[in-house]
Order: structure tokens, then sequence, then C-alpha cells
């Protein structure tokens, strides 16, 4: 059995558009990643506590309500918090230009914007995530 | 990476993380995996193990959520890994029974964990069982293992558990028919969800039937239980009957013969796979090895009568070995 990249997909916040949280967990699916998929409506708490027990290499956070900034925030505090942020986040939905260079300034590797292909998302991760080793 | 003794201490401090990060060196068999698990092997014995089996769709992940509510209210520590299927294609998987997980999800005496089957290259019960042996140390009293029941491995995992939980539901009569061969063997107690909706009757009769058949036990009669487990119903007389059945191994001794089967069960097939990467590897290295592949390909051998070329070589090499 190899190493495989694991990813969470989480919807934080109220709005209950998981389509594009979806069309990327099948991509990731098909790039050959273990996909966890969250549901609707999860608190910060729920998402980082299902990170921890998942062991996971990236959180990718969907999400379309405005409710952004507060989120995203939350949850690298708790990730921090639980000693933990070595876990990578990343996120998709509408997000405005400014919040995009703010939630990287708080350690969102990136932000990927309705219309990315989903080629560029895996192409990313792949680079990006380090294998966890302690 | 090797074995990490501060990992370790970690894990028996009850961290959470560092059991989440056992469970994955364990689940990949990353290299000195085996010291981990001989390192909690003294921790390990405590856990009682349910699985629940039965087709996509009648209702495992909310049933095994709410059941796991019940064991939680009863004081219980618990555990519970969901088997999903993995693609046999790209070898990835979307893992989705967390979205099931409702507020218990939170309670520092539950931890959930999903795993993939990771296409056919089989190992599935090896690393179930070694995940549980895991979630045992980590003091977890209940251990709720979730698969969907087809095919040989999945059904080695249930038989690696000491409660097996069939659940089913009315219509899936050919369901019932589908899965004769394998898990209903194996079921201890069986659960007909859903139970409000039309055919009811009949899936019990069938089940009836069918359990009819086996040898009579005088100490021990199979339930079928009704339920609608999204409101609830029927979930405490699943645990009232997962208790009885575990009452039952205790008492007649059968607890015990059902763990040596599973040890020895466990050994063998860690020295089958063994076996396999270890000459698998040795094999393509070798250069006949590559010949009679090509050989093979061009159709100029036949895969039988390479394959009898191959056994001849390693019996050789055994052979002279042997004679040393």
């Amino acid at each position: 059995m190899s190493e495989k990249i694991k990813v969470l997909i989480a919807k934080p916040g109220l709005d209950g558009h998981d389509r594009g949280a979806k069309v990327v967990a099948r991509a990731f699916r098909d790039a050959g990643f273990e996909v966890i998929y969250t549901g609707l409506r999860q608190t910060p708490e729920q998402i980082v506590n299902a990170a921890i027990e998942e062991d996971v290499d990236a959180i990718g956070v969907s999400i379309l309500s405005g409710a952004h900034n507060h989120c995203f925030s939350e949850i690298m505090n708790l990730l921090k918090h639980n000693q933990v942020d070595d876990i990578m986040v990343f996120g998709g939905g509408i997000i405005p230009d400014d919040d995009v260079a703010y939630l990287k300034s708080i350690g969102v590797a990136e932000i990927f914007g309705p219309g990315t292909p989903t080629d560029d998302t895996v192409k990313f991760l792949k680079a990006n995530v380090r294998k966890g080793n302690e | 990476m090797s074995f990490d003794a501060s990992l370790l201490g970690r894990f028996l401090r009850g961290e959470k993380r560092a059991c989440a990060r056992i469970i994955s060196i364990v689940e990949d068999r990353r290299r000195g995996y085996e010291e981990y698990i001989e390192a909690l092997q003294p921790h390990v014995g405590s856990a009682y193990v349910v699985g629940i089996t039965g087709p996509p769709g009648v209702g495992k992940s909310t049933l095994i959520n709410k059941l796991a509510a019940e064991f939680l209210a009863s004081g219980a520590n618990i555990g519970v890994i969901a088997v999903d299927p993995s693609s046999p294609f790209t070898g990835g998987a979307v893992l989705g029974d967390r979205i099931r997980i409702g507020e218990i999800g939170m309670n520092p005496k539950f931890y959930f964990r999903s795993l993939s089957s990771r296409g056919s290259l089989g190992g599935l019960s090896e690393a179930a069982v070694d995940i549980i042996r895991v979630l045992d140390a980590f003091k977890k009293e209940v251990i709720l293992v979730e698969t969907v029941g087809t095919g040989q491995n999945e059904v080695d995992v249930m038989r690696a558990c000491d409660t097996t939980v069939v659940v089913t539901m009315p219509g899936t009569g050919d369901d019932v028919q589908a899965q004769k061969a394998g898990i209903l063997e194996i079921g201890n107690i069986f659960v007909i969800n859903k139970s409000d909706r039309d055919g009811v009757e009949r899936t019990l009769r069938e089940l009836q039937s069918m359990l009819m058949m086996n040898p009579l036990n005088e100490k021990y009669e199979t339930p079928i239980i009704l339920a609608k487990s999204n409101i609830g119903e029927g979930i405490s007389a699943i645990k009232e009957a997962v208790d009885r059945h575990r009452a039952y191994l205790e008492s007649s001794g059968w607890l015990s013969v059902k763990r040596s089967e599973r040890n020895i069960r466990a050994f063998r097939n860690l020295v089958n796979s063994k076996l396999i990467e270890e000459i698998g590897l040795r094999l393509s290295q070798h250069n006949d090895y590559g010949r009679l592949e090509e050989e093979v390909k061009s159709g100029a051998l036949s895969p039988h009568r390479a394959s009898i070329q191959i056994m001849e070589y390693i019996k050789g090499k055994i052979l002279h070995h042997s004679a040393e």
C-alpha cells in the first residue's frame, strides 16, 4: 500500500451550495487522492476535528456565503491552537481579491476562484503538500 | 521514517493527533509500522468490536451514528471505522461517511476514521484489523466497523469483528439473495431498517426462513430487529442485542475461540501478503522474469506455462537453501 494525498473537503457556514465542493472532490478522486467530504454546515471546530481524526495533508474549504474571512481565520486559529498548523489550507468559492490577500496573510495557501480548471488545483496540491512525516 | 518513541508517548497520553498519525502509518504500511503494533500490544484487548454491514443506501451510516450515541450515553468510549470503496482505476476515493456524524462528532470520547478499500490489492482486512488494534490501545471500549459487505475483502473485515450486525431494508429481496454467499452466514444480529416502507413483512419472512436453515443454537437465537434509524427507532434494541450476543459469547467461551481464530487468520494473511511482496519484488528485478513477460506478451509462451517456469525457479531456490 502506498501513501496517498489525503484531503478534507469542508463546507463551513450556512450556504448550502456544495456543487463546487463536489466537483473538486471528484477531480481529486480521479487524480488518485483520498478525499473526505464533511457535508454541509460544518463549524470550524468540526472541520479541524475531522482534519485531525482523518490525519489529512490538506483542508479545502468551499464557501460562498461571504463569511470567508471569519471562517478561515477561525480555522487557522484552531489549527494553531491544536498544534496542527502544518496541515495546508486552501479555499474556493466567491471571494473578492482584497480578501484573498488578507486570507493569504493569515496562512491560507491559495484561493481558487470560479472557473479555475480542476487540473490546476490538483497540480497545486501535488506540488505543495508535504506528506506528513513528523 | 521509522519508529518514533515520542509519537508513541503522545499516543499513550491520549493525544488524538498521535492516534490519527499511528493509524495512518499502519494503514499505509509505512516502514516500521509493525513496531508500533508491537508497542501497543500490552494495551490491547479490552475493546469489543461490532461490525455493521449491508448494501449501500440501507442507512448504515445514520444507524451507526445513532448507535454510537447510544453507547456514548452508556458511558463507553467509542471508535468508528467506516470503510468505503476506492476507485479500482485511480485508487482515489471520496469518503463521505462523516456526513452523517451529528453532534456526537465533538464528543471527546468519540473517534471517527474513514478508510478506503484501496483497490483490489487486498490487505484491507489486515489494515482494518490493525487499525482496530490501534483504537483498542487508544482505550476505545466499543469499536464499530462499517462496510458495504461485498467481496471477500469486506467479508474478511466482518469476520474480524466480535459481533456482526447485518442491515437490510424492505424491498431489497434480491440484495438479500446476493448477500447470501458470505455475509449472511456470519450475521449475529439482523436489522431491517426503514421498516415503515412497503414489503417489510416479506423481508422479515425471507430472513426468518433463511435463519431457520442455520443449525439450531439453544443458547443464542439470532434476532431480527425492525428499525427506523433516522428517527432513532430500534436503536436501543440493537444495542441490547449487541450486549446480549456479547454476554453469550463470553459465557460460552466462544469469544476467546473467535479471537484466536482471528489471530491465526491475521498471521496467515500477513505471511501471504509479505511473501507476495517480497518474492514479487525480487522476481521483478530478475532478468529471466522480464524475458518471460516478453514471451507471454508476444504469445510465444502461455501465461500458465510461464507461471509454471517461475514456480520451478522459486522452488529450486528454496530447495537449494534448505539443502545447505
